[in-house]
């Protein structure tokens, strides 16, 4: 039966409908209360606010957007999550400005040679070698975090004891949650490469 | 007879679960998790709910049930630990109770604080436990006289009373972000003739979004950016010596609790609104009526009553639309309907025939974790405040962890990720334009609903909208949707301002 109410297109059109008229009564709104005149003057005085804020922005949507489209679908896991969990802690809670800045350029510059690899598919040509080749490069990445933190942060004491607990906050939640995870509610993990394998070993040895 | 058979069920039902060793660890256990979870600003009671839901997706029903109420309860309570020791809520639904509880505390009553709010949670909790066991059967059994015309208008209301109650700016800003959750709803292949809608070719799009990494994405991420971005720090927590019941004060104030228990069940009854409305609701109301409204705000026990009491009531409140028809009455429960739905319980008018037992089931584990958070009030109080002392950009990278470890869970797909930071980043720029998310998220979860049965309605009508005239249900809903949408024209607005000038001046005294 090819009737209009059977069709599928009939609630895309209803709410269709429906946005566009409260849109534009919103815009209708908008010009009566100031305009695109008023749009364009608060956006001159959002550019004007300082960049912090957007910088913080920035780097927290860096860490999220790697964490998801990069790390977790091709790294172990486990390493992807200590990884990311370093990273956004240390650019935030040493809660300096310049400190933020040169850390999420590190870790930018690190994430888009990681996205070349990936975009040519030479991480699939690289684990023929070894299974966790991948897993070794970004351990290696994640060592160089470490102690690039550990060069920004020497001479202040504060900042020292902040960068332990920051590491030992990436590893040992991400630890408990995954193990539970994996092994009390047996969910198989997106990527599980060499240090979940090494977690296997060690839950299995026992068993 | 019958009234007397469901009493009966009840307790017993009380008895086992009470009696179950394991039962009562989970329900202390996520009793605790959710008073912290609630005490830490930026993490809410829903996210705490939609964060266990995948931990309790291998237990039985009925200890995932404990799990989530006894979350649920227990953020919702915990939120005040924040008002009134930091100044700084621990979920919106204990913002208002920040007016009268930090000054509680400045002038050294913290303890007394904590104490009526404890008090205060517990019977707002027990109140709305007793709505439930009232009204969920008697909704229930009205709800199976709805054919698919009801259910369309009542799932188009809801969006409606959501959007036009969130919204802190303009209220087609709510409805914008209803009418977005429902047109999110529709991707995918649709229920009656399976034909793809807006998937773009993208095969794990065929089966829609997913409900719960949906909703952890609209909740969580926004969450996240907001502390991070704005650099929320939480100063030095008041120190405050024993926290015991105050039963004297609450007994002196019963006329407050009454009136708050009614306004947060009321309140909570309503799709998608919520606690923090039943709070600030419930305190403007307090306010309104006490005899010395101008020492609200400096430290008035009423006023941390008002609040307590209405947004703990509100959780019974919101699960009544929740279990008898399908329709969530706050973001925490729509994140308990993602629960039910994971676990095969399919809530609306069928619940009660497909599982007779299940509504007395959720009063009982209701009661229990109220008295769960009452104890655990009472006895943890000086524990938990010390997770206060945690800088939130500590544990704001392990809530991000749990929200993705958390939305891979279920289902097990990395697409359910994909999906999930898009819709938690639209979410926060909807947020910071002053769009409310709840009516997106009750649009997303009412929008399948909404679809399937205008085009039943339509398909048994030929065609006709003359049903929805006809039948007197549909049209006192359509009464008030259209009512809803006429009361925000300038025409309406300016036609009761012209009222009240002429019947509201001293000349017609």
């Amino acid at each position: 039966m090819n009737v209009w109410f059977v069709s599928s297109g009939l609630m895309p059109v209803f709410i269709g409908g429906l946005i566009t008229i409260m849109g534009i009564i919103l815009c209708h709104r908008s010009i009566k209360d100031g305009g695109a005149s008023q749009f364009f003057q608060d956006f001159s005085l959002r550019k004007q606010d300082s960049s912090g804020e957007k910088l913080r922005l920035f780097a927290l949507l860096l860490v999220i957007c790697s964490y998801v489209y990069l790390f977790t679908p091709r790294i172990d896991f486990f390493l992807g999550t200590i990884l990311c969990q370093v990273v956004f802690i240390s650019f935030f809670y040493f809660d300096r400005q310049d400190l933020l800045k040169k850390l999420s350029i590190f870790y930018l510059i690190g994430c888009l040679l990681f996205l070349g690899l990936f975009m040519m598919k030479a991480d699939k040509q690289l684990n023929k070698y070894s299974p966790y080749f991948m897993d070794v490069l970004v351990l290696i990445f994640f060592i160089a975090y470490i102690v690039y933190c550990r060069v920004l942060v020497r001479g202040d004491g504060i900042l020292k004891k902040k960068l332990k607990i920051t590491v030992i906050t990436s590893i040992v939640p991400p630890l408990l949650i995954i193990s539970s995870f994996k092994y009390l509610l047996l969910i198989p993990l997106p990527v599980e490469g060499a240090f979940i394998d090494v977690m296997n070993i060690l839950r299995y040895a026992f068993h | 007879m019958f009234i007397l058979e469901r009493i009966y069920d009840f307790y017993l039902t009380v008895f086992n679960l009470a009696t179950n060793i394991e039962t009562m660890l989970l329900l202390f256990g996520s009793t605790i998790l959710g008073i912290i979870f609630g005490a830490l600003p930026g993490l809410t009671a829903t996210l705490g709910v939609g964060l266990l839901t995948t931990l309790t997706y291998g237990i039985n029903t009925s200890e995932a049930m404990v799990v989530l109420l006894g979350m649920y309860v227990g953020a919702v309570y915990g939120g005040s630990y924040g008002s009134i020791l930091v100044n700084i809520p621990g979920t919106p639904a204990a913002a208002a109770t920040a007016l009268d509880g930090y000054p509680l505390a400045c002038k050294g009553e913290g303890g007394t604080a904590l104490g009526i709010t404890t008090t205060s949670s517990f019977i707002g909790t027990m109140v709305g436990m007793f709505f439930l066991a009232i009204f969920a059967p008697l909704v229930a059994s009205l709800a199976l006289q709805f054919t698919s015309f009801e259910f369309f208008l009542l799932a188009f209301f809801g969006i409606m009373i959501s959007g036009g109650l969130t919204g802190q700016d303009l209220v087609y800003k709510g409805w914008i972000s209803g009418m977005i959750g429902l047109f999110l709803s529709l991707i995918g292949r649709d229920h009656v003739q399976y034909f793809p809608r807006f998937t773009f070719g993208i095969t794990e799009l065929d089966g829609g979004l997913e409900i719960v990494p949906v909703l952890i994405g609209a909740f969580g991420i926004p969450q996240i950016i907001q502390v991070i971005r704005d650099k929320l720090s939480v100063g030095e927590a008041k120190t405050f010596q024993r926290v015991l019941p105050e039963w004297g004060i609450i007994f002196r104030n019963i006329k407050t609790i009454v009136r708050s228990a009614l306004i947060g069940v009321g309140i909570g009854a309503v799709p998608g609104v919520g606690e923090d409305v039943a709070a600030w609701v419930s305190y403007g109301t307090a306010k309104k009526v006490s005899k010395n409204p101008e020492n609200f705000g400096k430290g008035v026990y009423e006023g941390v009553i008002a609040c307590e009491t209405a947004n703990n009531a509100c959780i019974g409140g919101a699960i009544i639309p929740l279990l008898t028809l399908g329709i969530p009455g706050s973001p925490p429960a729509a994140m308990l309907l993602g629960a039910l739905l994971i676990h095969n319980i399919a809530p609306g008018p069928m619940l009660s025939i497909d599982h007779p037992h299940f509504i007395t089931e959720m009063t009982a584990i209701l009661c229990l974790a109220s008295f769960a958070m009452f104890i655990c009030g009472l006895v943890l109080a000086r524990q938990v405040v010390k997770v206060l002392r945690i800088p939130p950009c500590v544990f704001m990278p392990i809530v991000l962890f749990l929200c993705i470890i958390g939305s891979y869970a279920l289902g097990m797909k990395v697409f359910n990720l994909y999906l999930m930071v898009p819709i938690g980043i639209l979410a926060y720029v909807m947020q910071s334009m002053e769009y409310p998310i709840a009516p997106l998220v009750i649009g997303v979860i009412l929008g399948p609903m909404a679809d399937e049965n205008l085009r039943r309605a339509l398909m048994v009508s030929q065609g006709s909208f003359l049903p929805f005239f006809q039948r007197p249900v549909a049209m006192i809903l359509l009464f008030v949707i259209v009512w809803l949408f006429v009361s925000q024209t300038p025409v309406y607005k300016r036609f009761t301002a012209w009222l009240k000038r002429k019947y509201g001046s001293s000349d017609y005294i």
